[in-house]
């Protein structure tokens, strides 16, 4: 297969693009100096919000680092918890795909706080569930929030490229 | 087709559930396929073959024929490393007409390439704890940069 033609294909460009975007990013994040300069106290962040946001909602809880902790409940927030991941196949989607750069951009500011509120309720939700459903707790953690989690940034990329990215049609 | 994104997002919450129980359901020959894949792509390039995945509750064992038969068994959880199969049959459930024939055919392709995505993740665990995780016999057999990789 011609290598010029593939790259003429719009779906084929967008799919080297994003694997490009993706695969990059990712060996990125994975270096320990941005691991140490970006990643653990982006995570950190992450934890703060969170231990502020269960504040509001009357929890006891103190941050510590990636923890957040309550006589109740703690939970530890990980690099993979952090929606790091979601944010950047997101971010990559948007990338890649053919649009005005101001489009991207929006879709880019905007697609990161949906991501993180999305995640701050994934964080607040799998604390409460530790309370009261704590043996329920490794399967909402693992395959429901983390699908959930993936599955809205997919929508989320959905939504921006037909309302945003791609031409809209006239009336 | 105008409204296509609209309805596919409609019928997502739905297929997300759907989703769940099929893959709770084919879990079992799901983890039993990938670990079997996972096991052959290890096996075939070590000498001697030592490696054996076992499935077990949900988890892979990784057992080695050359360790003590009192040595602790690491494991990997496969709900980690399948659970992605649940955001797949969302997606594809959600597309218009996803029992017609050419839909399939696309499933099942897309399954397959999935398989080996996670074949592969497994097979990265694998090595990541052969590299790290046996010390000396770790620094031994895998160089700094195949630890670095892994």
């Amino acid at each position: 297969m011609n290598p010029r033609a593939l790259w003429h294909q719009p779906e084929a460009r967008f799919l080297i693009l994003f694997l490009l975007v993706l695969g990059l990013s990712f060996v990125v994040i994975a270096l320990r100096p941005v691991d140490t300069a970006i990643v653990t106290p982006y995570t950190s962040l992450v934890a703060r919000i969170s231990g502020f946001v269960l504040r509001l909602l009357g929890e006891d809880a103190t941050v510590n680092g990636c923890a957040v902790s309550s006589p109740r409940f703690a939970v530890t927030i990980h690099n993979g918890c952090n929606a790091l991941i979601t944010s950047l196949i997101f971010i990559s989607g948007v990338l890649a795909f053919p649009a005005r750069w101001l489009a991207k951009l929006v879709g880019v500011v905007g697609g990161l706080l949906a991501i993180q509120l999305m995640n701050l309720a994934r964080i607040v939700s799998l604390f409460y569930i530790g309370v009261f459903l704590p043996e329920h707790f490794n399967d909402a953690h693992i395959f429901i929030w983390q699908s959930v989690v993936i599955l809205f940034g997919i929508s989320l990329w959905i939504v921006w490229a037909h309302f945003f990215a791609l031409p809209q049609e006239s009336s | 087709m105008k409204n296509a994104p609209g309805l596919f997002l409609r019928r997502l919450p739905i297929t997300f559930i759907a989703a769940v129980v099929v893959w709770l359901l084919l879990r079992p020959a799901v983890e039993w396929a990938v670990a079997g894949l996972a096991q052959s792509l290890v096996r075939s390039f070590e000498y001697p073959r030592v490696t054996r995945l076992v499935v077990q509750d949900h988890h892979v064992q990784m057992r080695r024929t050359d360790l003590r038969i009192d040595s602790t068994v690491p494991t990997v959880s496969m709900t980690e490393v399948t659970f992605n199969t649940i955001v797949l049959l969302a997606l594809y459930l959600a597309l218009p007409r996803p029992f017609s024939r050419p839909q399939l055919e696309r499933l099942f392709m897309g399954w397959c390439v999935l398989i080996l995505c996670q074949c592969l993740n497994l097979v990265f665990h694998v090595k990541t704890f052969y590299a790290l995780g046996l010390g000396e016999w770790s620094q031994h057999h895998y160089s700094d940069l195949a630890r670095n990789v892994f």
